[in-house]
């Protein structure tokens, strides 16, 4: 299929979607037209998505679907969309699931390039840390402390900018 | 592992000017693929991996930090060395960006730019941190002085003024230049006070010299105090907007809060809470008066003051 002739693509034509472990999906054309990564895969008659497995493009494709009709984001608009910290209902429930599911979600939103779908994860993990000492973000992102005691306390002290006392 | 040096290599001074011009050029893209598919893969492998967000690529970590208020990129660097070498990266152009527009978006009255050789980094921690440089105590009551770089609390501050009367400091007299070309405070009294060290400085500086040296030199200290003074006023302009504008944010959330609160009602649909106690509690009307963010926890150390205050107004 050209590109001609996929831009056009009528409402009920469907193209198929594979993940990396094989399971197939049925989509929208018009989900694949918006977003440029997915549509590249839209040439032979079942595209492989390497990288991305069938429950975490299971969910990015529900979301694709959702999102159908929003209207197209002018890219670029960094500033705008980082006041913005609000989630919309649907995406908050969406997005509330496992972490790992979550980061999942971001880094195959990333591989795609579903630029939506990356800034709704990634807000949504910034929100998870909102106002949180670093003692909590660490046990909410089961991160390790690999500071030792000493470099801690270190830390605390620490007073770059009043060398003179 | 290859982490610790992620922006490091990036931060190559010559290759971030461009790289801040057009973040997405095809080789970066390639980047950003070919490092998306080695980390999904590891996640697939790894089944008791450290944490899904230190194994992120780091454009993706970046895009979460662009949503993050200066105080939480602060509490996220210090979680770990990853992200701490990650964030505290002073040289590297992108993560100052992420600082600034941090900065801008989250504190709007926050618009100058860092001191000189301060980086956004350490300029924002001392705008947040409330600790005491010289003590280290934490303390509420902690005030910048700009003229110094200084954040400290009343009694350290106390100890390294002294008080100028007439020309003279410990009954003793002072040129009247050094008093001209230092920067002073007025104590409660009105009287001139003075860091004690910078005054003790001039003086050394001043002995050595001869009459008319002393002159040449009073002339070009006193330039570079006054160009110093119109970047500390603005800096003082700035502070006292700031705290305007902070305790009006603060006083707008906890009277939401509040109103939240008189709105419940019990099973019979008479109110829980009575304005008119609720305004008498002293924990309540101390709130208003600081400037730091409102958080949740705050507004949980405030809930069970009332709570207690409300039970003993029922009783009494």
């Amino acid at each position: 299929m050209d590109n001609g002739t996929s831009n056009s693509a009528s409402e009920n034509e469907t193209i198929t979607l594979k993940s990396c472990d094989g399971i197939e999906f049925h989509i929208d054309a018009r989900i694949a037209n918006r977003y440029t990564l997915l549509n590249n895969w839209n040439g032979g008659e079942s595209a492989c998505i390497p990288n991305v497995n069938g429950k975490v493009l299971e969910k990015v494709l529900e979301w694709c679907e959702h999102h159908i009709n929003d209207p197209q984001l002018n890219c670029g608009d960094d500033d705008s969309r980082r006041r913005n910290t609000i989630i919309e209902e649907w995406d908050e429930n969406f997005l509330s699931c496992d972490q790992d599911m979550l980061f999942e979600i971001i880094l195959a939103a990333n591989y795609l390039e579903i630029k939506p779908l990356l800034d709704l994860g990634c807000k949504t993990v910034a929100n998870m840390m909102k106002s949180k000492s670093p003692e909590e973000i660490r046990s909410a992102f089961n991160i390790d402390n690999d500071y030792t005691p000493e470099e801690e306390e270190q830390f605390r002290k620490e007073n770059e900018w009043a060398e003179d006392y | 592992m290859v982490q610790t040096r992620r922006f490091k290599a990036r931060s190559n001074p010559s290759t971030e000017l461009i790289e801040q011009k057009d973040t997405l050029t095809d080789s970066d893209l390639f980047d950003s693929l070919q490092q998306t598919s080695t980390s999904s893969s590891h996640l697939q492998q790894n089944v008791n991996k450290p944490s899904s967000l230190c194994t992120l690529p780091p454009e993706t970590f970046l895009q979460i930090c662009k949503n993050l208020s200066p105080a939480d990129l602060l509490s996220l660097s210090k979680t770990c060395k990853l992200f701490y070498n990650d964030l505290c990266c002073e040289d590297s152009l992108t993560i100052q960006e992420i600082w600034r527009q941090s900065r801008y978006s989250f504190m709007p009255y926050r618009k100058l730019v860092p001191p000189e050789g301060m980086s956004e980094r350490q300029y924002v921690r001392f705008l947040l941190e409330n600790k005491c440089h010289i003590c280290g105590r934490k303390s509420k009551s902690t005030k910048i002085y700009w003229e110094r770089r200084l954040r400290c609390c009343a009694g350290c501050l106390e100890t390294r003024m002294i008080r100028c009367d007439n020309y003279k400091i410990d009954s003793q007299d002072v040129e009247p230049i050094i008093l001209q070309i230092l920067h002073c405070r007025w104590d409660r009294n009105g009287t001139r006070v003075y860091w004690k060290d910078q005054i003790t400085e001039k003086i050394k500086e001043i002995e050595s010299l001869s009459q008319t040296e002393r002159v040449e030199w009073g002339e070009q200290q006193y330039k570079k105090f006054k160009l110093n003074e119109r970047e500390l006023n603005r800096r003082n302009i700035e502070d006292n907007c700031a705290r305007r504008q902070q305790r009006y944010d603060r006083k707008k959330i906890i009277d939401e809060k509040l109103n939240e609160m008189i709105s419940e009602t019990n099973k019979n649909g008479s109110p829980i809470w009575i304005r008119a106690y609720l305004e008498k509690c002293s924990s309540l009307s101390k709130a208003y008066t600081y400037n730091r963010p409102f958080t949740e926890r705050s507004w949980y150390i405030i809930n069970n003051c009332h709570y207690i205050m409300s039970l003993l107004t029922f009783y009494l």
